[in-house]
């Protein structure tokens, strides 16, 4: 009826074609990138520093161990340098005016202090600076703007413990300027060296050779007067801040191996305070130092520049200290005032905190501007507001932990080891305060014993945490595992309530923990005790047999849930969308991706607990979401990448290779010696060029390396760093931006291949890092320009399977304009979900699918094939065809840029415990069916069982987890109860995995008087009779530990979800699958919905199990990364495609056979030819070629010969065979 | 300052000592207190557990009492003030379960180390202190019945307080680090099961003299009559004598720790009578 309205209305002003993501985490970088790479302008909005998000302070990734910052690196770098995305970093979101498709954002740009276009991010300014504590600021406001001078009147001193002796190490030279010298003697009651001669009305003269260059008398001259003057220091043209750096700097390491920290009188506190800080607090004496106490504005400049620490803050005042805790490093250490959020960040631009530098509250100090060789350094920066005009918002901010001091039972923040789970990511990780090494916060011992509490503010509904936080199982067992990766003598043990390992392949992650000794302990910790002495920690737990057991541990970890926080909570309140009493969006179960205000999407965290792939799958969703509204409007905001003109060398050309060596942060630098292989790689010949880089894939090196490109010349460039199945991309990219054919590059893995498999051998993991340069050199050297094919896309998309998700992305990618073939087997579309009756909110199903399959057959752009399979396939990404065949014995031919994969699963039907013989034993499906029917009351079971896991996490059955049966079965349980209160229900279960807000049905299940009761599959197997005379179910119930025998009108399964059989698709798709049948994804994490091979994707139950919600925000997932490929007009297929020189072909067909991509075929010139655009690289047909006429580029023998010959001769020289 | 005064059985009886450290605190702090008028039992021991009834209508007398001054009530015993809590809070819930019309009252119920603790009445102590605590040692002991159940008794930090710990340390004393002291003392249990008192209380002494502590100090007298006496039969010469908070304040305040306090202890208060006299008092006890 709307639309018979709005046909009179004139046609709508086309949408603003721009996404305002809110987030920089993970969720709001795909988001950032999907819209960007499908034609939508992007502004991304982020609260701090920089983008990355809680990914990028975690180590590790379940259930890959993946490396968190490796993974998400090439993410970071791409969003940072995309020319469609406009990153606000440092920015809130304020407020949001206007409607769907024309909505005007107000951003604020809070003030940085540094130019973002000017910064390097070389981190000179965070090396120099000297604040280390938040100051107090005591003598800010004067009313004529001067300070007053500084008296103390309460004075404290600092003795050394054995005799002082002067150092007149990188000594400066002071002198006396006689033209301003007032005569006052200052400089000579002060000199400890008796250096200067003075006498009343005389000029003070100082003798150089008794001077040790203290300069006591620098600070003690008036500041009127000033006559005492630094004639010679190093660096003192930049400012007398970063002479006192550079000193302390050089003296440090002169100082390093001295075992005393007694003063040596080098004088560069009491300077720094006095001239640096306009303070002058400290004064040199006899035995040491006098700190006026009472003065000190606690900056903590005097301990950072003291080369030997002689100061401790608590020595030079009488203020309590306020630390400057870093928080990306969870508070573990301090960092200074301008400081980079973290190594690896994006922008790596730092930021000035206003509240502790003190430039920016006293006046004082300056020195970091000082340092800055760019200038990028602005004291006079304010916060800015903009006005940002665009079509949606994807609400993206993230999650933040739990306050676990709200548990004060487990004494954190009062027993020192006692972390949080974030913390410990912290002290895994390679860049984190500890570098990586497990040590206890109390002692920095290595903990031996390291115990894990779960639910820690999850499931708790004394503190309104009454969800679950659905990743602490997962992430509580890989920090376990990863920790014993760290240290093997570590004996970690989880203690837990229910193991919620519910995701694909988390199960197997587990038990491999559990074989790798990490110990799990069901059992809830009510209370910690530390001894005071040792700082271990006492849990007492009663264990599953009913004892109770107190045992002592080094170090214990919190696993704290996930919580949305309060300024999100105002944020979501100031744009008027929908919260929950815990702060997660309000969403429908149809549009789980959408909140209650039209085009505002949601996706990530804040849309309930979730893990990263998860996330990333929403974050897609939300882009798709977004972005369908303004497909109108595609591409009207965008740039178009402009490369230079590539420079094609001359064959002549000399070898100008240049070699760059990554650190990794630590990853390799703390086993290679990274200086040596880079002095090393210079000696290598074609090499002009190498350096060391912290990291070579951050932003500021990559344009660094295009700087160096063109300033040497390069014509070829090697990075010896991780691997190039991660990072290769981005390397070459950046030889293309400079103008250099992408294929002179080579990589050298030296961190999976060095540094981390020979972590104790760091001498011969050098030589091993030399040796892959080298190899990488000698193929550098061998590289060739190779072309890449461009062609055109066809902008339709084919859809194979016709259920939730099938259906969900055909109307999705109509909505974004593409034609969509959807092709169903069955006579009707639904697939499972016919056979399910009723959402968790009570919804049915059959309606929802009754007015999606009507919009779908009214829809111009769709066209459905029903009783129809896909019997041929081929082509490639954006250009395939696919034959369908359809009722009628005709086959049809569709030409399509990309496919979904959407072919479900089915409910397991095992042959257990009398299914499909005993009519009362049902599975939950037939359960939900039986409910549905609308029962008598008489018909209605006065007692059932329900037995979970039934076929499921079994080898002889299903041997995963199916997710949703825990939830399915808790929401029939409770549609009994409601229909029939005095019903008993008793649920036998292995682990209730009612994750994230399942929690709560779960909780309510269990109040309305439904029983749970825990089995276990070896040690407590229920014994289940079915027969004419009834079914009764024996079970030790480990509540009471004693036997119950349950006689019940009805025995319901939770069968599980089993794949369909999808063997003969795949093949022809050449996709692989599980063992278990379900579609592998690209990458675990990063790539949940695309498939390996290019241009192809799926959704819902064909990937894994899962619920009607996850199944449409994949589904829409799915379209949105088909849409980065149909929204463009022409694609590039990659330069490493194989060749078949026709001279030597002698058509004996071995590549035709070989190649599992079965691309090459054998055409009218009687020759083989392989079609680039389909080949795959994979060189295959080339090792095989018997005639040895097929070639790869970048994988010649050349190529080969080069690397091999590298390998064994010390001194390479030009490839000769090997 | 005025407040109402509610000093329960305890205070006339084992825990006498108490109630003259609470009104000499008082006194010298300058903070009138007004003994409600005719009350009675709070409800506790043996009323809470023989009938529900009588063990909330009890302490519901003495609220009701007080609503007509209706200053707040300062309760220095635990147990009373967990029992007039649990009465308020029902009360307020449904007074007209409780035959009462109205009842909705303005005076707060206040125990004794969280008033004492709070911002006003701390800076007070700090600065009419004679003779401070020469950084004594000591186990700041809370029990259960101040703190709990939170929905009662309304304590935010029910799991880890640190009311005793500030006026320890405003006293110059120095609260030791340790994880029981809010463990059970065993009061409710020590005459029927004097097995598991001895235990409980053992490990509350081990702890403490684990974390430094040459005494306790705590704000409850069941605890403090249990822990002292119970340390008697199983600790033996290690026992530590459990003070009262308001006994140290009064000690400080006045600058002396009397001859006659060494009587109320079950285990001699050596180490807080040494900090006032010196070796003298040593060696007049040995």
């Amino acid at each position: 009826m709307n639309q018979s309205i709005q046909q009179h209305n004139p046609p709508p002003p086309p949408p603003t074609g721009a996404v305002l993501v809110l987030g920089g985490g993970i969720s709001g970088m795909q988001s950032a990138l999907d819209l960007a790479n499908s034609g939508i302008k992007v502004y991304l909005v982020e609260a701090s520093p920089a983008i990355g998000g809680k990914m990028a302070q975690l180590d590790k990734t379940f259930p890959t161990n993946d490396c968190s910052m490796c993974i998400v690196s090439p993410k970071l770098v791409e969003v940072g340098r995309h020319r469609n995305i406009e990153l606000l970093t440092n920015s809130e979101l304020k407020g949001l005016d206007g409607e769907p498709g024309a909505f005007t954002a107000t951003v604020i740009q809070h003030a940085r202090y540094v130019d973002v276009a000017k910064c390097t991010g070389c981190g000179l300014c965070e090396l120099v600076c000297p604040v280390t504590y938040i100051p107090s600021f005591p003598y800010l406001k004067e009313d004529d703007d001067k300070k007053k001078r500084l008296r103390s009147k309460q004075k404290q001193e600092i003795t050394a413990e054995g005799a002082i002796e002067p150092t007149s190490l990188h000594k400066w030279t002071f002198t006396v300027d006689e033209e301003k010298c007032s005569q006052c003697g200052m400089c000579y009651k002060v000199c400890l060296q008796d250096a200067i001669s003075w006498q009343k009305k005389e000029f003070a003269r100082i003798d150089q050779d008794k001077c040790t260059g203290c300069g006591a008398c620098f600070v003690a001259c008036p500041e009127k007067y000033q006559a005492v003057a630094i004639s010679d220091a190093f660096e003192l043209d930049k400012s007398l801040g970063v002479a006192v750096h550079e000193r302390s700097f050089r003296l440090r390491q002169s100082f390093s191996e001295r075992g005393s920290n007694d003063c040596i009188r080098c004088g560069l506190c009491a300077i720094t305070c006095k001239k640096v800080m306009q303070i002058g607090a400290l004064k040199m004496t006899e035995k040491g130092i006098e700190a006026g106490v009472d003065i000190c504005q606690v900056c903590g400049a005097c301990l950072s520049v003291c080369p030997v620490d002689f100061l401790a803050i608590d020595k030079v005042t009488n203020i309590t200290p306020e630390p400057l805790y870093d928080a990306f490093n969870e508070n573990l250490c301090l960092r200074k005032p301008v400081n980079i959020h973290y190594p690896q960040a994006v922008p790596r631009v730092p930021v000035i905190d206003e509240n502790s530098c003190v430039q920016l509250n006293s006046g004082a100090c300056g020195t970091c501007a000082t340092v800055c060789g760019v200038g990028a350094i602005d004291y006079t920066h304010r916060q800015n507001e903009r006005r940002i005009d665009i079509g949606s918002v994807i609400f993206s901010p993230g999650i933040e932990v739990f306050d676990a001091r709200m548990r004060g039972e487990f004494g954190y923040g009062l027993y020192a080891n006692v972390v949080t789970s974030i913390e410990f990511e912290r002290l895994l990780s390679a860049s984190g305060p500890t570098s990586g090494t497990v040590a206890r916060p109390s002692d920095g011992n290595h903990p031996r014993k390291i115990a894990w509490i779960q639910c820690v503010g999850s499931r708790d509904s004394t503190c309104n945490r009454d969800y679950c936080s659905s990743v602490c199982c997962m992430y509580a067992t890989k920090e376990a595992f990863i920790a014993r990766e760290h240290d093997s003598s570590i004996e970690p043990t989880i203690f837990y309530i229910d193991m919620r390992s519910f995701g694909k392949n988390f199960d197997d992650y587990v038990k491999r923990a559990e074989d790798n000794k990490v110990r799990f302990v069901r059992a809830m910790i009510s209370r910690i005790y530390e001894d005071p002495q040792s700082g271990n920690l006492e849990l007492r737990y009663v264990d599953e047999s009913g004892a109770r057991i107190s045992e002592e541990f080094d170090m214990v970890v919190l696993s704290v849930g996930v919580q949305v926080p309060e300024k999100t909570k105002k944020i979501a309140y100031e744009i008027g969308i929908d919260l929950d009493r815990f702060g997660f969006a309000v969403t429908d179960t149809y549009t789980p991706l959408a909140t209650s205000r039209p085009g505002v999407f949601v996706s990530g965290a804040v849309n309930g607990p979730k893990d990263i792939p998860e996330t990333v799958c929403e974050a897609s969703g939300a882009a798709q979401a977004a972005a369908a509204s303004l497909s109108a409007s595609r591409g009207s905001l965008i740039r178009e990448e402009v490369l230079p003109e590539e420079r094609i060398p001359d064959t002549e050309e000399e070898l100008r290779i240049g070699v760059f060596i990554c650190h990794c942060g630590t990853n390799i630098a703390s086993v290679v010696d990274v200086d040596a292989v880079t002095e090393y790689a210079k000696t290598l010949p074609g090499v002009v060029y190498a350096e060391h880089p912290l990291y070579t894939c951050s932003q500021d090196t990559q344009e660094r390396i295009r700087d160096i490109i063109s300033e040497h010349q390069l014509n070829r460039v090697v990075a010896s760093a991780c691997s190039p199945t991660t990072h290769e991309p981005l390397f070459m990219s950046t030889l293309r931006q400079a103008g250099i054919n992408k294929y002179f590059f080579d990589m050298a893995n030296i961190r999976d291949q060095c540094s981390w498999v020979h972590p104790s051998e760091p001498e011969k993991a050098t030589e091993k890092s030399k040796r892959l340069t080298r190899m990488a050199v000698a193929n550098a050297a061998m590289g060739e320009a190779l072309q890449e094919l461009e062609f055109s896309v066809e902008s339709s998309l084919l859809v194979i399977g016709g259920g939730l998700s099938g259906m969900t992305a055909a109307e999705e990618a109509a909505k974004q304009g593409f034609s969509v073939y959807l092709v169903e087997q069955q006579k009707q579309l639904g697939g499972q979900l016919r056979k399910l009756r009723r959402a968790w909110d009570g919804s049915s199903f059959a309606d929802y699918l009754h007015r999606l399959e009507n919009r779908l057959r009214s829809n111009e752009k769709i066209k459905i094939f029903t009783n129809s399979m896909v019997i041929a396939h081929s082509g490639f990404v954006g250009s395939f065809e696919t034959e369908v065949m359809t009722p009628s014995g005709a086959a049809r031919t569709i030409s399509h840029g990309a496919i979904l994969v959407a072919t479900g699963a089915v409910e397991y039907r095992p042959e257990l415990h009398g299914l499909d013989e005993h009519e009362k034993v049902l599975t939950q499906s037939d359960f939900e069916v039986f409910l549905d029917e609308g029962q008598e009351e008489e018909a209605l079971p006065e007692r059932v069982v329900m037995l979970q896991c039934a076929g499921s996490r079994d080898e002889e059955h299903l041997p995963y987890c199916s997710r949703v049966c825990c939830n399915q079965a808790v929401k029939n349980a409770l549609a009994l109860k409601k229909m029939s209160p005095a019903a008993r229900i008793d649920i036998l279960y292995r682990d209730m995995r009612c994750y994230g807000l399942g929690e709560l049905d779960y909780r309510r299940a269990r109040r309305a008087g439904i029983n749970f009761i825990r089995y276990h599959p070896e040690t407590n197997i229920p014994e289940i009779t079915t027969g004419s005379e009834g079914i009764a179910v024996t079970v030790i119930d480990p509540s009471v530990n004693l036997p119950i025998r349950l006689e019940t009108e009805m025995l319901v399964l939770s069968t599980g979800m089993k794949a369909r059989d999808t063997e003969e698709l795949a093949s022809m798709l050449r996709v692989p699958r599980n063992s278990a049948g379900f579609f592998i994804e690209a990458h675990a994490k990063l790539r949940p919905v695309d498939l390996p091979s290019e241009g192809l994707f799926m959704a819902g139950t064909a990937h894994a199990p899962k619920d009607a919600g996850e199944t449409i925000s994949q589904a829409q997932a799915a379209v949105a990364r088909a849409t980065t490929i149909l929204s463009k007009d022409t694609l590039q297929m990659s330069g490493i495609v194989s060749t078949v020189d026709p001279t030597n072909c002698a058509v004996c067909l071995t590549c035709v056979r070989a190649c599992p991509y079965g691309v090459p075929f054998i055409n009218d010139q009687h020759t083989a030819e392989i079609n680039p655009a389909l080949c795959q690289g994979c060189g295959i047909c080339v090792a095989e070629c018997p005639a040895k006429t097929i070639s790869l580029g970048r994988f010649e023998d050349k190529n080969i010969a080069a690397k091999l010959s590298a390998y064994s001769n010390r001194k390479p020289a030009v490839a000769k065979g090997a | 300052m005025k407040l109402s005064y509610y000093p329960g059985c305890s205070l006339q009886g084992t825990a006498l000592d108490y109630d003259q450290s609470v009104r000499k605190v008082c006194r010298a702090l300058d903070i009138e207190l007004v003994e409600i008028a005719d009350w009675n039992c709070c409800g506790a021991s043996s009323a809470h557990m023989t009938n529900r009834e009588i063990g909330m209508r009890l302490p519901m007398r003495n609220l009701l009492l007080n609503q007509e001054e209706g200053l707040d009530i300062l309760v220095p015993c635990a147990a009373c003030f967990q029992r007039l809590k649990a009465a308020d809070l029902a009360l307020r819930q449904q007074p007209d379960f409780w035959d009462v019309a109205r009842y909705q009252p303005e005076f707060r119920i206040v125990h004794i180390s969280s008033f004492l603790a709070s911002e006003e009445i701390i800076s007070r102590i700090g600065d009419s202190i004679v003779r401070t605590l020469d950084d004594l040692a000591l186990a700041c002991y809370y029990g259960c019945l101040s703190l709990r159940h939170p929905k009662i008794t309304g304590a935010v930090n029910f799991e880890l307080p640190d009311t005793l710990e500030a006026i320890v340390r405003v006293l110059g004393g120095r609260p030791v680090k340790w994880s029981h002291k809010t463990e059970c003392c065993s009061g409710s249990l020590t005459m029927a099961r004097p097995d598991i008192a001895r235990k409980l209380v053992q490990d509350i002494h081990t702890a403490a003299k684990k974390a430094g502590a040459t005494a306790f100090v705590t704000d409850c007298p069941m605890c403090q009559a249990n822990v002292e006496s119970r340390q008697l039969d199983t600790v033996g010469e290690e026992s530590m004598p459990v003070f009262f908070a308001t006994e140290l304040i009064a000690a400080a305040l006045s600058g002396e720790y009397p001859q006659k306090q060494r009587k109320v202890h079950l285990i001699a208060p050596d180490v807080l009578a040494n900090v006032f006299s010196g070796e003298t008092a040593r060696e007049e006890t040995s």
